[in-house]
């Protein structure tokens, strides 16, 4: 049995979180692996039945680093994984570590502060220098990884999940949805995100019908709307969801008459999939790693096409034909897409490394 | 048709009175929740079985072993009554276990008997895995049956214990022991390994007995007074008993006194470090002595101190660099053998001990304690009222004593019940019951008159009246 060592001290944080307890639970199902998850002394989130050891300091630290060093040198694992750049001092070895995206070093405004983005280039590639392996979710960061930070032969290609989301309890949608047509996405208002696109389309989508709101998943931003759209009536018709715990999204997702997803960079793009897997159509750009998460089970539009996007979400509201085959489409493709199998492939991974 | 009875899995597995409702109705049921569990994470994997010597303990286990195959499990029952450390080493030295089943009901008296659950790394199953099996019970037994194998588990365990010890040196010291497995799955084993040495071995409570003779399987006194009196009449070296399920372990030195675990887990644990060469972390639980904080400080070794239950220790021996782990039952464990407790292990490293320096388990106490300085230990069980014990429960996030005993309280502990550290390394430690209207108490101090004196504090503290 491979004794695996995963660092899960991210699992409260978004995206990070969600691969944390979706690969550490289907590791920790399998009975080829004895499996060791650090996890935050201070963290909220169960991440699986495995062994948990508690760590206290940051993960960026130089303090989190150590600790995490001396982790690993107690528990002596066939192989310590890192779900995201942070490594251990000193690199043990095998190290395999997950790069989810190098958005801050290719995208302008993601991470506007120069030190910020030294010190994050810094950490990426000293996590490139010291891994064995290194996982992305998709074969466009892999690329990515390859051409910035000169990972060369080492890089593996993992895709991510959603099912163990989208198999949980299904909440109430927010109040004054009930009945509503709406357009979902989400709202990360980050510049690469690209949300003034799908407002801008929305205030062409909403004239003629003038039932259909635009619900932006996440917390609100006071402001940000009328920044975009002025005195555009069809502001009146956006609102931010507030903040949304993973049944009422859940809600929203499947509940959605349209899933637009317009954003100029992903590492891999879970809400996609996830709308997918919830039956909701979707929309979304054709960039980056997107066309790789929806294969042909959604409308795609070139990035920042204010009209294509218009038309795309025109489409699928008017055509129920339309939706209804991009809703099938998209629960096959995401049934295709499983932790279990995430976790196969990356066992894959942690055998070319430990050569058993 | 009356209600299935109920069936809860506890910390080591689900216990009941056999014939009550230990029933092989019920131990059917149990077996096709496991066998649902086990088949669906592991298809087609091997479950061992092993069984202890209750009463028809051996064709509960091959009824369980045709349920659990009836899942496209591989089940392979011993072709003996086994140790629990036997059938756990066997697990996880087996590349194609994914699971272990023993048929025990450990140091419980006659008319119990259990159904523990080992995973693949012959550690115990944790509760969130009891709790699927616990999820997957149908209330009616199973029809499906399926064939097993018959395999010999003794033989590669005991050949495993053989090379962990040298053989040499304890035959060169001419060691006359006695051996009492209180009846229970140590019979034989031990003291036939004894003998492979040139032991000579006087083996009481040997005999086949699932009634044990009316003891408990338990080897602390009064259950061990037999073997105490044993050695003083006959002169011997010393004596080892072990419990229903061999894994905990009782010793007495050649006058006839008991030697209580925790000096064991230090005699132990400073062979390891200093004739053995091994190193990494003690484990202890909060509940046991001090002696083993101050020889680990001698020996500048680390000691990471856990609740009560050997289910923590595992834990710390899956977190790794961990050279033993012990509690004040009894049980110990050595990881780089197995992840669990083992008494015939214990019992053969004291063995070797006495052998390699040429003295008695008195003078090797002596020489511990001259490194240490003495300590006495003792424990009392208060049966309180429901409605006191309660009180005292809900107290103890308050209890702030500044002085107990006379003693400056230098600091309090909340891990498991509440521990008050006191000067000259002496504690007392109240711990309630989970299921019952008890309440332990446990002090230790330098002399066994303030000993005392925490102890009748502590009841005073457990009954409210301070």
């Amino acid at each position: 049995m491979m004794r695996v060592l995963v660092d899960c001290r991210m699992a409260d944080w978004s995206g990070v979180g969600r691969y944390s307890t979706g690969l550490t639970r289907a590791l920790a199902d399998r009975d080829d692996i004895e499996l060791i998850q650090v996890v935050a002394d201070r963290g909220t989130t169960p991440v699986s039945d495995a062994l948990s050891i508690p760590a206290a300091a940051r993960p960026f630290t130089l303090a989190g680093g150590l600790e995490l060093g001396r982790i690993v040198r107690r528990v002596a694992p066939d192989v310590t994984h890192c779900l995201h750049f942070p490594v251990p001092r000193p690199v043990p070895q095998p190290l395999v570590v997950t790069l989810h995206d190098l958005s801050p070093l290719i995208v302008s405004g993601v991470m506007p502060s120069l030190i910020r983005r030294v010190v994050y280039r810094r950490m990426n590639v000293a996590a490139v220098r010291g891994a064995d392996r290194l996982i992305c979710p998709s074969a466009n960061t892999a690329s990515d990884v390859r051409r910035l930070l000169s990972a060369g032969e080492r890089v593996r290609v993992v895709p991510e999940a959603a099912d163990d989301f989208s198999s949980g309890e299904v909440g109430p949608l927010p109040s004054g949805l009930a009945g509503v047509r709406y357009v979902l996405s989400m709202g990360n208002t980050k510049p690469h995100k690209d949300l003034p696109t799908l407002l801008a389309a929305f205030s062409r989508v909403s004239p003629l019908r003038p039932d259909v709101r635009l619900v932006l998943a996440g917390e609100d931003r006071p402001g940000y709307i009328a920044d975009v759209l002025g005195s555009d009536p069809a502001a009146a018709k956006v609102g931010f969801a507030g903040r949304t715990d993973d049944a009422t999204l859940r809600a929203l997702y499947g509940n959605a008459a349209v899933f637009a997803f317009p954003s100029l960079y992903e590492g891999f793009g879970l809400p996609p999939l996830e709308a997918m897997a919830l039956g909701a159509p979707v929309v979304c750009a054709r960039d980056t790693s997107l066309p790789e998460v929806v294969g042909d089970a959604a409308i795609m539009f070139d990035p920042g096409d204010v009209s294509a996007l218009a038309a795309a979400v025109s489409r699928v509201l008017d055509d129920p034909g339309e939706a209804a085959r991009l809703r099938a489409a998209g629960r096959q493709r995401a049934a295709m897409l499983t932790w279990a199998a995430t976790a196969e492939a990356t066992v894959g991974v942690y055998r070319e490394v430990t050569g058993r | 048709m009356p209600d299935p009875a109920p069936i809860t899995f506890g910390t080591d597995g689900w216990r009941a009175v056999i014939a009550d409702d230990f029933t092989y109705a019920n131990l059917r049921r149990v077996a096709d929740a496991a066998g649902r569990v086990i088949s669906s994470a592991s298809p087609g994997g091997t479950v061992l079985v092993g069984y202890d010597t209750r009463f028809q303990a051996g064709s509960f286990a091959r009824a369980a072993a045709e349920v659990l195959s009836s899942h496209g499990l591989v089940a392979k029952v011993s072709d003996s009554y086994c140790p629990t450390p036997a059938l756990c080493w066997n697990v996880s030295r087996d590349d194609a276990a994914v699971a272990g089943v023993m048929l025990t009901a450990s140091h419980n008296p006659a008319p119990y008997l259990g159904f523990k659950l080992r995973m693949a790394d012959g550690g115990a199953s944790p509760v969130a895995f009891t709790d699927k099996v616990e999820a997957a019970l149908l209330p009616d037994p199973p029809a499906a049956r399926g064939e097993y194998e018959v395999v010999d588990l003794m033989g590669p365990y005991l050949e495993s214990l053989r090379g962990l010890v040298d053989a040499e040196a304890i035959r060169a010291a001419s060691l006359k022991v006695a051996v009492d497995p209180l009846h229970g799955a140590g019979r034989g084993y031990l003291a036939g390994v004894f003998r492979e040495f040139g032991v000579e071995v006087i083996e009481v409570h040997g005999e086949d007995n699932p009634g044990f003779s009316g003891l408990h399987p338990e080897p602390i006194p009064p259950h061990i007074d037999d073997v105490c009196a044993l050695v003083r009449s006959r002169g011997l070296d010393a004596a080892f008993v072990t419990d229903g399920d061999a894994d905990r372990i009782g010793a007495v030195d050649r006058s006839g006194t008991f030697v209580n675990p925790h000096r064991i887990i230090a005699l132990v644990a400073r062979h390891l470090f200093e004739d053995k060469g091994q190193r990494g972390t003690i484990v202890k639980t909060v509940s046991t002595s001090v002696l083993v904080d101050r020889l680990a400080n001698r020996l500048g070794i680390e000691v990471v101190t856990t609740p009560v239950g050997f289910k923590w220790i595992y834990e710390e021996m899956v977190k790794g660099g961990v050279m033993i782990g012990g509690e004040e039952s009894g049980g110990i464990g050595i990881p780089s053998h197995v992840r669990e407790r083992d008494g015939l292990l214990m019992a053969l490293m004291l063995a070797e001990m006495m052998a390699q320096k040429g003295k008695g388990l008195g003078e090797l106490i002596d020489d511990l304690l001259e490194l240490t300085g003495p300590m006495e230990y003792r424990r009392v069980d208060l049966k309180l009222d429901s409605a006191v014990k309660d009180s005292f429960v809900d107290s103890i996030p308050r209890l702030e004593p500044t002085e107990i005993a006379g003693l400056p309280v230098k600091e309090t502990q909340r891990s498991d019940g509440i521990k008050f550290l006191l000067p000259d390394d002496a504690w007392l430690l109240l711990r309630p019951s989970g299921t019952e209207p008890l309440v332990r108490v446990y002090a230790e101090a330098p002399s066994l008159g303030v000993v005392d004196d925490l102890l009748a504090a502590g009841r005073a503290i457990a009954e409210g009246t301070v």
